[in-house]
């Protein structure tokens, strides 16, 4: 019964893990962004251990002292970690120790310290404070104090707002050093068709998750056009469909993906869209837009070369539709 | 007690026992209730569907009920009966009126039955913990001054000369609760149950979570602190460990503890000021609370051999554990850094719940086991049973806390965790919940285990109470006390100065409570630059009003917030387009706030012009159809309810009482102004191929959602009619 108890208590301690198993893959970003809780945790850790280490060391040393002692003949009466007070005889190492901490009259002296006070039978005993918590309190009215002298006082500590400036900041140096690392950058200007199988895959991937719900899975449209006629809202060809995905049309509930999709991933999933049209989609919603004429379904178009485009956020003023 | 107290004959009265069993059976029925309701909402995140479809029980309105149900009916009831039977052992007097305890007792038995049938019929204030509407709440302070004053002449007609610890404790809780229930209850009714908080805003989420936090402290915490030393000496034979320590952990505990709301609010759009005074008095907080789990577990010293086999101590020493661990968690999630993790997710949940279901929750069983033999004069029918609800409970608070702390950490880092190339890992919301709803199971499970404890108990005491006969009133002698009394020198000051002095132990109680929570919330109204206004946040349209009323009746709050904190990984979520974090100013006519303090789905306060309409439309008919896998419940009722017109003027009319600025007597023509708005809205989605009448709730709906945020980014100020 006992064990079986234990068992269990393990089992709700790791359970929760089993269900996590799956993010392992994604920790090498994890470890980056969580440095400083890390380092944190492990010096928590480490410093645990390290207490631990010393006290059985100081065991080890007594020990080994005690063995040369008895081999050098020299006899002594057994010392303790912690003498016995009065009172205190035949009660144990870590009682006494205990006591010791919370600076505690022993049970067996408590009348010494009982006060005269008597409610319905219950009786006081007028204890000291216990050490380390009258310190603990007073280090945690240092901690307010100075906390208040460094954030409200002088001002040292960064603001909330300040904190986020510096976040962002940061963040923007990062991701430029890093798309700066990958050479060759996507955007509206120079983005081109993929038909790589890889591509197209990746792309239908990110289409089903994302913008299926509004587009229907079959490019169909619903909430969103349709992506399988000819007929096109903000331009049909690859820097087109690039820069919707990117900026999205705000006005008109198509959202901006530019913070939650990559420069590639968003390459990948036009390209996706980019092929649909043709498609035969089962309840297909009527046309949005106008007739977008590609110079040539597999070549990148030159925005520059199509007045569609660049007119083409001033024609929508007139379309009602959507 | 010295020569004071020479037998002047004594006199026979009878402690009055049927309160106390009235009070005892109520916290029992309403903790089953309150529990199994908390059950049902913890399956509805597993099961959507397990809100029968109904409205009255969808999760916005029933975890209101849960809480209320928890905090009010079980606690509160349980706090009521361990007064009444502790009171008038510790004053050797019967309570002062047995009028006052009736209409005490049944007065808050009907407040419970009206937040019973009021909160499921969405009869809400929208502010958490305090989410009665007025004519309750007006109720509510009635008969707390009932039992305040019942408890204070019983205090005043004492036979005891000096205050035992568990009477200060009982007296700041009176004072302080009361203090906090009418500030924070202030409203204005336009009729009768709906009324609107008299606050706005950063003012009203401040004077919100001064109360929220100081309900946990004086109503959760306080009174029960007030019971463990009266029971814990009872039912241990051990003298109360220390003197002097409960002098200062009371004293400590009531000043700092007032002024630790606003950490509810870190990161929140509150001034820095305001936030960091909530951060020190949170972490000062920990040595005052320790000293009372001290004081507690202390007092067991010599008596560990009795905890091995009685189940009583045994549930009182997993309840102060529990309460040592809570109020070492709460300073924890204090620091800034913490709570950047901590904040809207489930880890705030598992530390409620480590202080329900541990602190409260325990000790109230163990104070069941421990009177109801007593009070029918019989022996506990078995003490198995009572260690069997022990180990199932303690085993429930396990499954409970540890799968949600294990959610809220992990969906906490998932939210905040970016790819090199700046995008978020998780850009989807929805991947965050899926990811936890295994832990969401577990949870519910250990709710089970826990819930079927309490039937073991209560299958044991109703034996119990069989195998004895009730005891109506317990005969007691004591002599009454001088009237010439005047405390010698030698006596400790504590007791010379307070312990026979109750009303002085009340007024300097309220002064120390007054102190906090006036220094943090009297600066944010008079001081201007502490919410700094932005010219084009402009007044809700009259049909946006209604769709916020909606909002607040369905209790979306629970789900969601309205706060984008200022980090890079919320912005970037929430408001991609500006990376705009929330701003004090922006919620100047949010009449009540609505900043939420979960996030079970994402972040509202950009959604406005996010979506299409028709995306909301859909969304709110079948999430699913919108989001995949998503657990929001339906609301089909939005659909064919229609939205309230005969009142819109009266709302215009108090909102302008509460200072929104809409041109006078423009209540005649609200409703004319609502209607054209509907109709665009409505005529927008028939293009959409969507037909759908312009009175029908949900197009106020979404026209308050989709203004959601929106103004901050109006540089030209056009704000009205969209």
């Amino acid at each position: 019964m006992k064990k079986l108890k234990y068992i269990l208590l393990i089992l709700i301690m790791v359970l929760p893990g089993l269900s996590f198993g799956q993010e392992a893959a994604e920790q090498q970003s994890f470890f980056e962004q969580y440095k400083i809780e890390i380092v944190l945790g492990l010096t928590v850790v480490i410093s645990i251990v390290t207490v631990v280490a010393m006290y059985v060391l100081l065991i080890a040393l007594k020990m080994v002292l005690k063995l040369k002692r008895a081999e050098m003949g020299i006899e002594e009466e057994e010392k303790e970690l912690i003498p016995a007070k009065e009172g205190e005889e035949g009660v144990g190492f870590w009682r006494r120790f205990w006591n010791r901490l919370n600076d505690s009259v022993p049970v067996s002296k408590e009348h010494e310290i009982a006060t005269d006070h008597e409610y319905d039978g219950i009786r006081e005993l007028d204890n000291r404070l216990p050490p380390w918590w009258l310190w603990g309190f007073y280090i945690s009215i240092l901690f307010a104090v100075v906390y208040l002298i460094n954030y409200e006082v002088l001002g040292t500590g960064p603001t909330q707002d300040e904190e986020f400036q510096a976040e962002m900041m940061q963040a923007e140096e990062d991701v430029k050093t890093y798309l700066a690392s990958l050479g060759d950058l996507i955007d509206e200007s120079n983005v081109t068709l993929s038909t790589e199988t890889a591509d197209i895959n990746a792309g239908k991937a990110i289409y089903d998750a994302n913008c299926a719900v509004c587009h229907a899975a079959d490019g169909g449209g619903g909430v969103g056009p349709n992506f399988t006629d000819k007929y096109w809202l903000h331009g049909g060809d690859m820097p087109s469909i690039f820069k919707t995905i990117k900026y999205g049309v705000p006005s008109k509930g198509m959202i901006a993906w530019e913070a939650q999709l990559s420069p590639k991933k968003m390459q990948q999933v036009a390209s996706y869209i980019y092929m649909m049209e043709g498609n035969t989609a089962a309840n297909p919603k009527e046309p949005q837009g106008e007739v977008f004429e590609r110079n040539d379904g597999t070549v990148e178009d030159n925005p520059e070369s199509n007045p569609d485009f660049v007119d083409d956020e001033a024609a929508l003023e007139d379309d009602e539709c959507c | 007690m010295s020569e004071n107290n020479e037998k002047v004959g004594l006199e026979t009265f009878h402690y009055d026992n049927t309160t106390v069993r009235n009070f005892l059976v109520a916290t029992t029925i309403f903790g089953i209730i309150g529990m199994s309701v908390g059950l049902l909402v913890a399956c509805q995140f597993v099961w959507p569907e397990a809100n029968f479809g109904l409205q009255y029980t969808t999760f916005g309105r029933v975890r209101p009920l849960h809480t209320n149900a928890v905090i009010f009916a079980f606690v509160g009831n349980g706090i009521f009966a361990g007064v009444y039977y502790s009171l008038q052992r510790l004053c050797k007097t019967r309570m002062y009126s047995d009028l006052l305890s009736k209409i005490h007792f049944w007065g808050w038995q009907l407040i419970i039955l009206s937040a019973a049938i009021t909160l499921p019929l969405g009869m809400t204030s929208g502010k958490e913990y305090a989410e009665l509407e007025w004519p309750i709440d007006i109720a509510i302070a009635l008969i707390w001054v009932v039992f305040g004053l019942n408890m204070f002449m019983t205090i005043i007609k004492r036979r005891e000369r000096h205050l035992y610890v568990a009477i200060w404790f009982y007296i700041a809780t009176f004072v302080t609760v009361a203090m906090l229930h009418i500030v924070n209850s202030f409203e204005l009714p336009i009729d009768f149950m709906k009324s609107y908080s008299w606050y706005a805003g950063v003012q009203d989420a401040l004077v919100q979570w001064w109360y929220g936090h100081n309900a946990v402290a004086f109503f959760l915490t306080t009174p029960y602190l007030g019971l463990m030393y009266y029971f814990i000496p009872k039912a241990s034979g051990r003298p109360i460990y220390s003197y002097r320590l409960s002098i200062i952990h009371f004293w400590a505990l009531i000043f700092i503890y007032i002024w630790a709301g606003p950490h509810h609010l870190l990161y929140n759009a509150l001034p820095d000021w305001a936030q960091s005074l909530g951060v020190v008095f949170s972490v000062m907080l920990i040595a005052p609370s320790w000293g009372g789990m001290l004081n507690g577990l202390l007092t067991l010293r010599g008596a560990w051999d009795k905890v091995r086999e009685d189940a009583i101590l045994k549930f009182m020493v997993v309840a102060i554990t529990c309460y040592g661990m809570a109020t070492f968690e709460g300073p924890l999630l204090s620091l800034k850094n913490v709570n950047a993790i901590g904040h809207f997710t489930d880890w705030i949940v598992a530390h409620v719940h480590v202080g329900g279901l541990g602190w409260n929750g325990f000790l109230t069983f163990a104070m069941l086991y421990y009177l109801i033999p007593k009070l029918y004069n019989t022996k506990l029918h078995s003490q198995k049973l009572a260690n069997v609800h022990f180990w199932i409970g303690t085993m429930g608070i396990l499954f409970y806390a540890i799968p949600m702390y294990w959610a809220g950490f992990t969906q906490s880092l998932m939210w905040k965790q970016f790819n090199p190339d700046g995008t978020l890992v998780y850009s989807n919301f929805l991947e965050t919940v899926t990811q936890i709803i295994p832990m969401y199971a577990l949870r519910a499970f250990g709710g089970l285990l826990y819930l079927s404890g309490v039937f073991v108990m209560v299958f044991n005491l109703i034996k119990t109470a069989k195998s004895g006969s009730f005891q109506a009133g317990t005969e007691a002698q004591a002599a009454p006390l001088m009237k010439d009394y005047k405390p010698e020198k030698s006596e400790h000051w504590h007791r010379r100065i307070f312990e026979w002095k109750p009303v002085r132990m009340l007024v300097w109680s309220l002064v120390l409570v007054a102190i906090g929570g006036a220094i943090e919330i009297i600066p944010t109204f008079l001081i201007q630059s502490n919410v700094p206004t932005i010219s084009t946040v402009k007044p809700y349209t009259p049909l946006e009003l209604n769709g916020r009323d909606i909002y607040v009746r369905e209790g979306c709050y629970t789900c969601h917030s309205q706060m984008i904190r200022p980090f890079r990984s919320e912005v970037m979520r929430y408001d991609p387009a500006d990376l705009e974090y929330s701003k004090a100013g922006e919620f100047v006519y949010d009449h009540p706030f609505q900043w939420g303090s979960k996030r079970t789905g994402p972040d509202l306060h950009r959604l406005g012009g996010k979506y299409p309409d028709s995306w909301h439309f859909y969304h709110m008919l079948d999430p699913t159809s919108m989001s995949p896998g998503s657990i929001m419940p339906p609301y089909p009722w939005l659909f064919e309810q229609e939205w309230d017109k005969r009142r819109t003027p009266a709302k215009i009319r108090a909102m302008q009482t509460l200072g929104v600025p809409y041109p006078e007597g423009y209540d005649a023509q609200a409703v004319a102004d609502a209607e054209n708005q509907a109709a665009l809205i409505s005529k927008g989605l028939e293009l959409e191929g969507i037909k759908m009448s312009s009175d029908a709730e949900i197009i106020a709906l979404i026209a308050y959602l989709q203004r959601l945020g929106t103004d901050i980014k109006n540089v030209e100020g056009v704000a009205e009619g969209n």
